[in-house]
């Protein structure tokens, strides 16, 4: 009775340690990435659990058809093992090996002498092995071998349970050896490319420094020819203005129609040269500007002052209307440039008697729209953007040449886009051309 | 000439590098009674201070050797009463401010208008 209950419990006990050693064979197994580590434990707990001297896993190749011995086994050389590499075919016939099935407990006297000849150099004298099935595909077997008094029923049934968590390892090993193999990869890839892209980052660098020596060249430069145009213009004007004022005497009437010429394209040369440098200096963004709130009625009523005595001498009418408005957020110097060019435009092209009005009222929701109409014959709709072309000029009706350096508007609308407004021409209600000038009110910046 | 015995004996001394400015405004102020005496530099302009005792100084601040900015507070000191109009091609506030706390009194933008020119030459005769 005694003695049965030992047994019982004996047997009890084994099959918890069996229980334990497959759940934490499970458990290891599931969470082995590398194969050479997976290889190595597996074998080492398959053996030890069903007590077997001996213990290889061989996997199968689909390329070669071959059977390949994987490093590391339990109590083999490994070199033995790297050697052990045959045709399954070879195999089939030698062992009767069919894939999927079990062999067990063949003792070397049971092989023949070609059996014999494969096995004699792992030293076995009796030999289980079990296929290692994944999704119902044979990837190869677990091996193992010498247990004294051979392999029982349970020993080839846990050999059976083994191999199938061993398949898995298997394969998660495989996978991620994958996926380390692709990372490492993906890795050097990405190395490649980030040296690429940093030897173009320093190239562009590099580039980008001898472009900014030029242009501070560039501007350098200009900086001078401005200084070195202006300069005689300059005194080419003084004189003129000196004879003009009779600095040195009564003038006949004859010289001094010919002195008031002088005069005017001296001025017109100076203009151009200052529109240009303006340009010049813009499309190098070399403009910053001075933002501050700026009143829509008192930026209009300047740029009218100013054009007055031009607008007299034309006689043409200049006409104010300004709704109530909020503050512009805008450099007061450049929208009066804008304003200045707009309107002396619109004055050049009003024949007499005719009108140029401002207008100002706002543009929901944050925006200031600046209008500059006259009465002049229009503009036609397939010139109207390209009046803000550099050099554009349109003709005049009164068949004078242009008096302006063509950069006018072009200047315009750069220095409204640079504030983030626009500017365009639109259809006048009576004829006439319109220009429309929308700039950002003061919202709470300018508060 | 005329106008000259019929004006207060004003004095005004014009420093600027460039002959072209110089000759203009020289004969401009002659034209309108003043008495001219002028200077190409600021080493110049110091020497000719010590000797003639300006009423007005229009005073460039560009010059090779000593620039006007550099000569300011020295010819303030030498001539104290004398009204200084400053000629600049840049204004901006910084400078003027500088200027100023140096012993500018005016300034008048380059290129000049002769009317502005007049007005400020003229005002340093009327001050007080």
């Amino acid at each position: 009775m005694i003695a049965a209950l030992e047994s019982l419990v004996g047997r009890r006990r084994r099959r918890y340690r069996e229980l334990e050693g497959l759940h934490e064979i499970s458990q290891a197994f599931a969470a082995m990435t590398d194969m050479q580590e997976t290889y190595g434990r597996l074998t080492r707990r398959i053996a030890e659990l069903i007590g077997a001297e001996k213990c290889v896993i061989s996997l199968y190749e689909p390329a070669t058809r071959e059977l390949v011995g994987q490093a590391p086994g339990y109590n083999v050389p490994d070199d033995l093992i790297r050697r052990f590499r045959y045709p399954v075919d070879a195999l089939r016939t030698a062992f009767n090996f069919r894939e999927g099935a079990i062999m067990v407990n063949r003792r070397p006297a049971d092989f023949d002498l070609a059996q014999r000849a494969i096995l004699e150099p792992f030293g076995v004298y009796n030999l289980t092995e079990a296929p290692l099935m994944l999704e119902g595909r044979f990837i190869g077997k677990v091996s193992i071998g010498n247990k004294p008094g051979g392999f029982s029923r349970t020993d080839v049934s846990l050999l059976a349970v083994f191999a199938a968590q061993a398949a898995i390892a298997v394969r998660n090993a495989r996978v991620y050896t994958e996926l380390q193999r692709l990372a490492s990869g993906l890795e050097a890839k990405v190395r490649a490319r980030t040296a690429e892209l940093e030897a173009t980052n320093r190239e562009l660098a590099d580039s980008h420094a001898r472009l900014r020596e030029l242009d501070e060249l560039k501007s350098d430069f200009l900086g001078n020819v401005s200084h070195e145009l202006r300069t005689p213009l300059a005194a080419i004007k003084g004189f003129v203005d000196n004879l003009l004022d009779g600095v040195k005497g009564p003038l006949p009437a004859p010289q001094r129609h010919y002195l008031v010429r002088m005069k005017d394209n001296v001025e017109r040369l100076s203009r151009m040269v200052s529109d240009l440098l303006d340009l010049t200096r813009i499309e190098a963004g070399r403009i910053e500007l001075v933002r501050q709130a700026l009143d829509p009625a008192a930026a209009l009523t300047e740029a009218t002052e100013g054009l007055r005595p031009l607008a007299r001498a034309r006689d043409v009418r200049l006409a104010l209307d300004v709704a109530p408005c909020p503050t512009l957020w805008a450099d007061p110097d450049k929208i009066h440039q804008v304003l200045t060019n707009l309107l002396s435009n619109a004055v050049k092209f009003t024949p007499p008697g005719g009108e140029v009005t401002l207008l100002a009222c706002p543009d929901p929701p944050d925006m200031v729209r600046l209008t500059v109409r006259d009465t002049g014959p229009g503009i036609p709709a397939a010139e109207r953007e390209r009046v803000f072309d550099k050099f554009y000029q349109v003709g005049r009706l009164d068949g004078d040449r242009p008096s302006g350096s063509g950069l006018g508007l072009t200047i315009a609308r750069h220095l409204v886009e640079l504030h983030g407004g626009r500017v365009w021409v639109e259809d006048g209600t009576a004829g006439g051309s319109t220009f429309v000038a929308v700039l950002p009110a003061a919202g709470e910046a300018g508060m | 000439m005329l106008s000259e015995l019929s004006r207060p004996p004003g004095l005004v001394l014009v420093v600027d590098d460039e002959a072209d400015l110089l000759e203009i405004v020289s004969d401009r102020l002659r034209g309108e009674g003043y008495r001219v005496e002028t200077a190409r530099d600021g080493v110049e302009a110091l020497d000719r201070v010590r000797e003639v005792r300006p009423d007005c100084i229009i005073l460039d601040l560009k010059m090779p050797r000593l620039g006007g900015f550099e000569a300011l507070a020295e010819l303030r000191r030498e001539a104290p009463a004398a009204y200084v109009i400053v000629l600049t091609g840049s204004p901006n506030r910084p400078l003027a401010e500088a200027c100023r706390a140096r012993g500018a009194d005016d300034f008048l933008l380059k290129p000049f208008d002769p009317r502005e020119l007049s007005r400020l030459t003229a005002r340093a005769f009327h001050r007080g």
